[in-house]
């Protein structure tokens, strides 16, 4: 805190140079940078799989074309029935993107409530709240997917849920934390003073100040969420064909993955892509979700 | 006639009574009172309950016992109503400026939030939120800035146009000064002094630092473990201290002048190990006293008048006819 500015001159206000909209900020980071160029990739090649917007259609079989190489004309080869599998890639990356978005929005909303309840209200809802996600804790993540998938069935909505219900503990205690500390800080305490209800303090001042956790949180579990997905389906409990995600393309390969590498590699890439970007992102939006030092 | 703006009277603040662990007595039978347009000051150490005296008077915590009141009125623990209502009329200052303000709301915000809340100058708050800069120094080219781009002075100036954007009649400063540069303090003070005359704003003003209190306090309150132990105008106890406690802390005081720090060295002002464990029974200070006399591990001292204003809890001193 040693200033040598001297007091009242006003002497730093022409040098501060000022970025304060996240995306300028996000985008002077080399991790946020690399994130959001990734990112708008995948999401671009994701919206033209859902829109069907792929080179070849995907489910399309062409006999006189089997077990082709990566080739201008087959960007990542062809599969043993002639189908091009970057068209199929497009289309299991929309899939997936689908499910992943919806997980992480279910688990987002459940979770970051969960978190801000069991930290801003009282011990005694605070303790039922973490008790349940202690004992959600507890149960594989993976293995909770499957139940809960085998209950409700296979579509693209039920994987969602199966897969972002696991992620909901996660968020509760990345929130939690922080409200828990907000609660007690200064400035919340100063509101209180200042004769501030209980909703202000909340919404305006701590809420604001946990949103750069929750954008964190969020792309992380965008990137956890494509992954769980791609294993779901890789075991066979995705939405079913003809609905074919990243997950089942990697299925489908591992019995033409040895004569053929680019059936395994195609959608594998992708998967790694997408995981990867949504990584660069959180880490960036961590840099940058402090003002602190988002000003420099 | 006095007109006394605040009032407490044994307050008393027990924590950790219900888990079954012991008790700590943060406040044990404290009677302060403030009059109009003056300030309180209050000395001790850290964990002698300063603090948690600054919160009861604000309506933070509420006591466990005894009677808090303002202009004659009853503070009770209450609605959102009675909160807002307290607002108007005592606000707090905290030690450290940073952690006391939203980082995420620039100058301008934190203040016009206040007014808004509490529906005042509407339709003028860009003004008003102006004139409150200026009120403590500040220029409105600082409207705009963020708290992590202000200096610790200037931060603590934002804190006090906070405060004193609700009007109030009492600020409670807990340490406005203590986490600022020292060559700093003295701006801030001198303000604070002037802000007082201006608006007649009456101050508690709370300190470790005898020699920051003694430039702004009429009155005194020196405590120790929770308890008052003296209390007097701002000459009678810096004058005529009374308590051993309150000798040592005015020793404490640096003299600018290498002859008499030498001697005072020599005279050998001990420096005893803080204690803030509990004392069982008798007078908190006794295992530091170098006046302690049986009776002193016998029986708590209560608070009594020496002279006419000045009262102190010491056996000795009481004794003693200076």
């Amino acid at each position: 805190m040693s200033d040598v500015t001297p007091e009242i001159s006003g002497a730093t206000s022409d040098q501060v140079v000022r970025h304060r909209s996240w995306f300028g900020a996000l985008w002077r980071s080399a991790n946020g940078r690399a994130g959001i160029v990734v990112v708008s990739i995948t999401l671009f090649a994701g919206v033209l799989g859902i829109l069907g917007v792929t080179p070849y259609a995907p489910d399309a079989q062409n006999p006189s074309a089997v077990l082709k190489g990566v080739s201008l004309s087959h960007l990542m080869g062809t599969d043993q029935f002639g189908r091009d599998v970057f068209s199929g890639a497009l289309q299991g990356l929309g899939v997936s993107l689908e499910i992943a978005f919806l997980s992480v929005l279910i688990a987002g909303v459940i979770g970051s409530i969960g978190g801000i309840v069991a930290g801003f209200l009282g011990k005694w809802t605070s303790s039922v709240i973490m008790r349940l996600t202690d004992m959600m804790f507890a149960i594989p993540t993976v293995l909770f997917a499957l139940a809960v998938v085998t209950a409700l069935g296979y579509g693209i909505v039920d994987s969602s849920i199966a897969i972002g219900v696991g992620w909901v503990p996660i968020y509760v205690r990345v929130v939690r934390s922080p409200v828990l500390a907000l609660r007690e800080s200064d400035f919340v305490r100063a509101g209180q003073v200042l004769g501030f209800s209980r909703r202000r303090l909340l919404w305006r001042h701590i809420l604001p100040n946990v949103a750069g956790v929750i954008a964190v949180q969020t792309s992380l579990a965008l990137a956890w969420a494509i992954l769980a997905e791609a294993g779901l389906s890789f075991l066979g409990l995705g939405p079913p064909p003809p609905t074919l995600s990243l997950g089942d393309m990697v299925n489908n390969a591992s019995s033409t993955a040895a004569v053929a590498w680019w059936t395994l590699a195609g959608p594998s890439l992708v998967i790694i892509v997408a995981v990867i970007g949504f990584n660069f992102l959180g880490d960036g939006l961590r840099d940058v979700s402090d003002p602190r030092t988002r000003t420099r | 006639m006095v007109d006394v703006v605040l009032d407490a009277q044994h307050l008393t603040k027990v924590y950790g009574a219900r888990r079954g662990g012991e008790p700590v007595r943060a406040l044990n039978d404290v009677s302060v009172s403030l009059e109009r347009g003056r300030t309180l000051g209050i000395v001790g150490e850290s964990g002698c309950g300063k603090s948690t005296l600054a919160r009861l008077l604000v309506g933070l915590e509420t006591p466990t016992s005894g009677d808090l009141r303002i202009d004659s009125r009853q503070i009770e623990a209450g609605g959102r109503g009675a909160a807002r209502a307290l607002a108007r009329r005592i606000q707090l200052v905290f030690q450290d400026p940073f952690s006391s303000l939203d980082p995420r709301m620039t100058v301008e915000k934190v203040l016009h939030e206040v007014l808004t809340v509490h529906s005042l100058h509407e339709g003028a708050r860009g003004a008003r939120v102006s004139e409150l800069l200026a009120m403590v120094g500040l220029s409105a080219r600082f409207a705009t800035r963020y708290p992590h781009e202000l200096s610790g002075g200037q931060a603590q100036r934002v804190a006090i146009a906070r405060a004193l954007a609700v009007e109030p009649e009492i600020v409670v400063l807990d340490e406005p000064t203590s986490a600022l540069d020292v060559s700093v303090r003295a701006e801030i003070i001198n303000l604070l002094v002037r802000i007082q005359d201006e608006l007649r704003l009456s101050y508690v003003f709370i300190s470790h630092d005898l020699s920051m209190v003694r430039h702004i306090s009429d009155d005194i309150a020196v405590m120790y473990l929770g308890r008052v132990v003296e209390q007097g105008r701002y000459d009678q106890v810096f004058v005529t201290p009374l308590h051993p406690y309150t000798v040592a802390l005015a020793d404490a005081i640096p003299v600018p002048d290498p002859r008499h720090e030498r001697s005072r060295a020599a005279a050998g002002v001990a420096s005893v190990a803080l204690r803030t464990e509990a004392v069982a029974q008798g007078c908190a200070y006794a295992p530091r006293c170098a006046l302690v006399q049986d009776r002193c591990r016998g029986a708590v001292p209560a608070l009594s008048e020496k002279s006419e204003g000045h009262r102190v809890a010491c056996f000795v001193a009481l004794d003693e006819s200076r």
